[in-house]
């Protein structure tokens, strides 16, 4: 029996509704009211969640602004990269340079650091979106 | 009153209005009420079962996280705490039996009922859902009243998909059966 042949019974609904829903006495609602005030103490606690939206927030902004900064505050680099065509170059100096100061001893590829960047930059942008559709501005 | 949506009034009780929540209560009461009269069968442990889960649904507001359809959610709440009473109450658990049930399902209208009044209408319908068993009540209350998909029965409930169709199936099929008794009754009456 499927829902669609359970729902081919509008006789059946019809008395239902017919009958309607039950009322509760006229002071339901501020007995309720009344139990919660003399409950001690307020127990409603709003969903806390580990990271809060602005650490989010500022971390979309610092990934971003990495990005932008990797992309345009140094183009002349030597170790520029080709996006699509467009002579988009990647300047990885900055990168390299920290990699240096921390004494690592290993070499990432261009191609491996754009990716990672790349994938950093996709996954706070749509935290970002995530956001402000919260924040109904998308509404 | 037109209501705005649930989320609305959660997120004012959650910073603190207390108003708010009262509003959530206004809107969702009758038929919380009603779910919990189908279980209980009595109107004083249904109001106290319905009031009870409005006061668990507060206290956990905080916990809710758009999983579910707030009634959902809050129906939920309705359907352990009125279960929960009626264990206390000793109250015997009603099985489900497949095997008396027919698959064929054959839907009649009720002439007689047609040449009623809407009010004494009104009473004999209720009298009669008022008859039929504890889930079958509950379940008939959620699909038929309050449009709930099978989904979200199963989620309220805790009963299986194909328990809750058997439900519905020997619901209607009760319900039709004590209209024609009562109706039956009326005319014996009359006469």
């Amino acid at each position: 029996m499927s829902e669609q042949q359970l729902n081919r019974d509008p006789y059946i609904k019809s008395l239902i509704e017919e009958a309607g829903a039950e009322e509760p006495s006229g002071r339901f609602t501020s007995n309720i009211i009344e139990a919660i005030k003399i409950q001690s103490p307020p127990s409603v606690k709003a969903y806390q969640p580990v990271i809060s939206r602005s650490a989010w927030l500022i971390m979309a902004f610092i990934g971003i602004a990495a990005f932008f900064y990797l992309l345009f505050a140094n183009p002349s680099g030597d170790q520029g990269l080709e996006v699509f065509g467009y002579g988009l170059s990647l300047d990885f100096s900055v990168t390299k340079s920290f990699i240096s100061k921390m004494a690592f001893s290993f070499e990432l590829t261009p191609i491996f650091k754009t990716s990672i960047i790349t994938l950093f930059i996709f996954t706070f942008s749509n935290l970002l979106i995530f956001e402000l559709k919260n924040r109904s501005i998308f509404k | 009153m037109n209501y705005r949506e649930d989320r609305f009034y959660i997120n004012r009780v959650l910073g603190g209005n207390l108003p708010a929540f009262a509003i959530l209560v206004e809107k969702h009461k009758n038929l919380a009420y009603t779910l919990a009269l189908r279980l209980t069968k009595n109107h004083e442990d249904a109001e106290e079962v319905a009031q009870d889960s409005f006061l668990k649904a507060y206290n956990s507001l905080g916990t809710f996280k758009e999983e579910s359809k707030f009634s959902t959610w809050l129906y939920k709440i309705v359907f352990n705490t009125a279960i929960s009473r009626m264990r206390r109450k000793q109250m015997q658990n009603v099985s489900i039996d497949e095997g008396n049930i027919s698959n064929s399902i054959q839907e009649e209208r009720i002439s007689s009922l047609d040449h009623l009044h809407k009010k004494e209408r009104k009473k004999i319908i209720a009298e009669a859902i008022s008859r039929l068993n504890e889930e079958e009540g509950a379940v008939m209350t959620l699909y038929y009243l309050n449009e709930n998909t099978l989904k979200e029965i199963e989620e309220i409930t805790g009963f299986s998909n194909s328990n809750i169709k058997i439900l519905l199936h020997r619901g209607r099929k009760k319900l039709l059966f004590e209209l024609k008794k009562i109706l039956k009754g009326e005319i014996v009456d009359m006469l």
